[in-house]
């Protein structure tokens, strides 16, 4: 089922694409600052993007980094300007995919070479955390198990003031199909956060036990 | 009463609709009406604002570093693409294939420190002012080293002087909140290009046994013999 309950929220007249277009298009033809402007408003849901793709041990300003660079370098070729949000979640994609293990293999190397003997930022920092850090921090780690096309929606819409529209537009899909796939996510990742025994126990709602789980999977 | 699937579907889409700060009025007067059939939902739309909040939070925190990263000037981009493709032909490439290439990756690399300076505060060799900023009033020989930065400045002045040091090109690697409480302490490598003429060069191939053994390089297309 495709439909949700009921209409789909209203998305946010928040501004988030305003005006998009005609800087798009500036840019293409090459002026710095449009594109600055594009990259500056759409920076955080690209980071969530490669946040959603990356291999849970690779370093997202690394990764953003490139993202930038080939954005400033392949602009030009961008033929339709309303294709920009698109093209730039599949730059995102790209680059997740293709150069994270390279970078992390490389950090690993130096770590190795220097004898540095710490462990990761986010893992020491999870010491000073409160526990609803702590507790983020492990239902992003579990949301990496969510199937393919759940973790996106879910991630973006922690950014705040994206709506069902935005993400929709960002990944090519219909809003209510977003919709559905964020609400399945949660409730496929409060079952991995049971099991995994965070949180209070039994939820008791839907009696979610494995035909729920089943129902889950094969309507996705 | 016994919750059909689609009374659990409709509550699943209803509490994320409410947890994702996507729901109106109507959306309320329905959740209402289903709750009041179903004691859990209540529960369920606690927890899932509570997995909301928890997300967000760590999200946030992980898209912080989005902010700081600002988009490169043209050229330094083209050079850092141009190089990226490199560094993947290159592991196909016989080695003089990757020395003829360094010509290139020395000026990319010398652009990523204009655009990675501007991340780490990193000072560019350029504009490298000389130890401490005290050139201007002590004797031009006389190089105070107090500190490692001073070592390091001086490294770099006559480096540059010299022709030795091209660029530096700093890689974070890892980086956590001070203990003190305030700032950062961060972990980097200082990579350092330099640029020297060597008599000699050396590959490394295998023997008939498998060991690495140096072969000497000798220098491709003499000039001036051919003339």
């Amino acid at each position: 089922m495709n439909d949700p309950a009921g209409p789909p929220a209203a998305p946010t007249a928040d501004g988030a694409g305003t005006g998009d277009q005609s800087l798009v298009r500036e840019a293409i033809r090459g002026d710095e600052e449009s594109l600055r402007e594009l990259w500056n408003r759409h920076r955080r849901w690209v980071a969530a993007v490669l946040l959603a793709h990356m291999p849970r041990d690779a370093e997202l300003d690394d990764l953003l980094q490139e993202v930038a660079v080939a954005v400033v370098a392949k602009i030009s070729g961008l033929r339709e300007e309303a294709a920009f949000k698109p093209w730039l979640r599949a730059v995102a994609l790209s680059i997740a995919k293709t150069s994270a293990r390279r970078r992390t293999v490389r950090k690993a190397g130096w770590f190795r070479l220097v004898g540095f003997a710490g462990a990761r930022a986010d893992e020491r920092a999870h010491d000073h955390a409160s526990p609803a850090m702590r507790e983020g921090r492990r239902l992003m780690d579990l949301s990496a198990e969510l199937p393919d096309g759940y973790r996106e929606p879910l991630l973006l819409k922690c950014i705040h003031d994206m709506s069902y529209k935005q993400i929709g537009d960002v990944m090519g899909l219909p809003d209510t199909t977003i919709e559905t796939r964020i609400a399945r996510a949660r409730k496929m990742l409060r079952e991995r956060a049971l099991a995994a025994g965070l949180g209070p126990e039994s939820p008791g709602r839907g009696r979610a036990g494995p035909s729920d789980s089943q129902h889950e999977s094969s309507r996705a | 009463m016994t919750t059909t699937p689609n009374h659990t579907e409709q509550l699943d889409l209803l509490v994320s609709r409410i947890a994702g700060g996507e729901a109106s009025a109507d959306d309320w007067t329905a959740f209402n009406a289903l709750a009041a059939h179903t004691p859990e939902a209540w529960k369920s739309l606690a927890q899932a604002q509570r997995d909301q909040h928890s997300l967000s939070l760590a999200v946030g925190v992980a898209l912080h570093a989005a902010d700081h990263v600002d988009l490169p000037g043209r050229d330094a981009a083209d050079a850092l693409f141009q190089r990226g493709r490199w560094r993947q032909d290159a592991s196909h490439s016989p080695a003089w294939a990757r020395a003829r290439s360094m010509g290139g990756w020395a000026v990319a690399a010398a652009l990523a420190l204009a655009f990675l300076g501007n991340r780490f505060g990193v000072i560019n060799i350029q504009d490298s002012p000389g130890p401490s900023n005290t050139a201007s009033v002590i004797p031009a020989n006389y190089f105070p080293i107090n500190n490692p930065d001073d070592a390091l400045a001086l490294y770099r002045t006559q480096g540059r002087q010299s022709g030795r040091v091209i660029a530096e090109m700093p890689v974070l690697l890892d980086s956590r909140p001070a203990t003190t409480g305030r700032g950062f302490e961060v972990v980097y490598v200082r990579q350092i290009l330099e640029r020297a003429q060597v008599n000699d060069l050396y590959r490394f191939t295998k023997d008939e046994a498998n060991r690495p053994i140096p072969v000497r390089i000798s220098v491709p297309d003499q000039p001036t013999r051919a003339e």
